[in-house]
């Protein structure tokens, strides 16, 4: 007998936003609270891969990323990711928890002058979210945030490979302004959904949790995630027990 | 003036569009002996008095080695793989090709984006997608290709390697069958581009009259460059 993939059907939530705009915060907190009901839970962040990283990290060392050659570096991050951390568990009914989606490269790359059309080529067929969530900050909470959290910029986070400006802040401001504008417009477009990042984090959990409800309700209506039904004793599931998590 | 900058996509959005030096990729199958060649290239080129560089698919030793460490774990899938080329292909390009052949040299690549093309293409993945994702890759005023067949490139690599190469082969056959029907494979999607692109089929590296023709075609093409 083979395991049943449709008794869990797993989904794919994503937040975006500029950096400083509390994705991370609040997807931390969705994992908690998901996972304290029982519900499988997978979190994965933008630019993370464990076997791109080294490489990554050497050449934003050596500022040698073109907007072509830093767009191909993540993707390659993004599908060795994709590939295999994120489809195996979607497949087996996981709820995926994703801080940055393929909008980033969206976003960012066509900010950077490459042209929309072929960044999107890139990430051709790859799974559209259940629910996509732009958090909606304007550039000085932003930067607030990440001058709270005493936290140095970098060369590529702030833009200063195409801004020209010496000022590492004050590109931060004019790049983060400008993806602002294309988050804006994929919202307009409904791609993505616009939320308020500027809330109380409590208030913000508050309207998260709501929009995930209805996605949810699967998983309320099922028994245990990881126990295999009464009938299904040769199911490969069975030897995964809730513990081993 | 100089050289219009080609791309594999039209109009992709350089800076310059043109150049005074000349892009000689040298491609072919794995073993072939393209590293040979284009080292060979880069001596006789200097020894006439043109400047030329000879550049490779990585921006550093460092990031090699790195790419090594991951090279032949099973859990990188191809399309991570590819992108990874890519980018390295995409950076050779902007620090090293790029700023060279605006300053006038034979810039020899030892490998273009025809290689990393043809490689991702017989491993599986999508002809088209490929295309589009080496899309900001210059494209060669002249391809060297050296002379092989499957099997005598086979030969080349057992001669200098410990074995053959597993992302150089068809799964699931024995090496050397594998090995050849990849190399076969490769030997498909390069020939309509010979047709497309100028292209040097060198049969002899060892042969002197050989290598003075390629070196002559090299200055037809490279005519009025700075020696």
């Amino acid at each position: 007998m083979t395991m049943d993939h449709n008794a869990f059907r797993g989904h794919l939530i994503v937040a975006e936003g500029t950096d400083g705009s509390g994705k991370s915060t609040a997807m931390s907190l969705l994992d908690s609270w998901l996972t304290a009901q029982g519900i499988p839970v997978y979190r994965t962040a933008w630019n993370s891969s464990s076997f791109i990283k080294p490489i990554m990290r050497h050449v934003k060392k050596k500022e040698w990323l073109s907007p072509a050659a830093f767009s191909l570096l993540h993707a390659s991050d993004f599908y060795d990711r994709y590939h295999r951390l994120i489809l195996p568990r979607l497949e087996a009914g996981y709820v995926v928890l994703a801080d940055r989606w393929v909008y980033t490269a969206w976003v960012r790359d066509t900010v950077r002058g490459l042209d929309l059309p072929w960044v999107q080529s890139l990430y051709q067929g790859v799974r559209e979210p259940d629910l996509a969530i732009y958090f909606s900050a304007p550039p000085d909470v932003a930067i607030s945030r990440i001058k709270h959290a005493a936290r140095e910029l970098k060369y590529y986070e702030s833009g200063q490979d195409i801004s020209g400006l010496h000022d590492r802040w004050a590109s931060f401001l004019w790049f983060q302004e400008k993806m602002r504008q294309a988050y804006l417009a994929l919202a307009d477009q409904g791609i993505l959904q616009l939320f308020d990042a500027t809330l109380s984090i409590t208030d913000q959990q508050k309207v998260l949790r709501q929009w995930l409800r209805p996605i949810l309700e699967s998983y309320w209506q099922q028994s245990d995630f990881f126990q295999a039904p009464a009938d299904d004793t040769t199911s490969s599931i069975t030897s995964i027990k809730k513990g081993d998590f | 003036m100089g050289r219009p900058v080609r791309t594999v996509a039209p109009q992709w959005p350089y800076v310059d569009t043109y150049y005074p030096g000349l892009y000689v990729g040298v491609d072919g199958l794995d073993g072939s002996g393209r590293t040979t060649l284009a080292n060979e290239l880069h001596r006789q080129l200097q020894s006439h008095g043109y400047p030329s560089v000879v550049t490779g698919p990585f921006p550093s030793k460092k990031s090699q080695t790195q790419n090594t460490l991951n090279k032949h774990d099973r859990r990188v899938g191809d399309t991570s793989r590819h992108l990874l080329y890519a980018s390295f292909l995409a950076i050779v390009m902007h620090e090293v090709i790029l700023p060279h052949l605006r300053a006038g040299y034979i810039v020899i690549s030892d490998r273009s984006w025809i290689s990393l093309y043809a490689r991702a293409t017989a491993q599986g993945l999508d002809k088209n997608w490929v295309t589009t994702s080496l899309g900001f890759a210059l494209q060669p005023d002249l391809v060297i290709e050296p002379a092989a067949t499957p099997l005598t490139a086979a030969r080349r690599k057992l001669a200098g390697a410990e074995a053959l190469d597993p992302l150089e082969s068809v799964g699931g056959r024995s090496q050397l069958s594998g090995f050849i029907a990849f190399q076969e494979q490769i030997q498909i999607l390069l020939a309509p581009l010979r047709q497309q692109l100028p292209w040097h089929v060198v049969e002899d590296i060892k042969n002197l009259d050989q290598m003075a023709r390629i070196i002559h075609r090299i200055e037809a093409e490279s005519e009025g460059l700075p020696s």
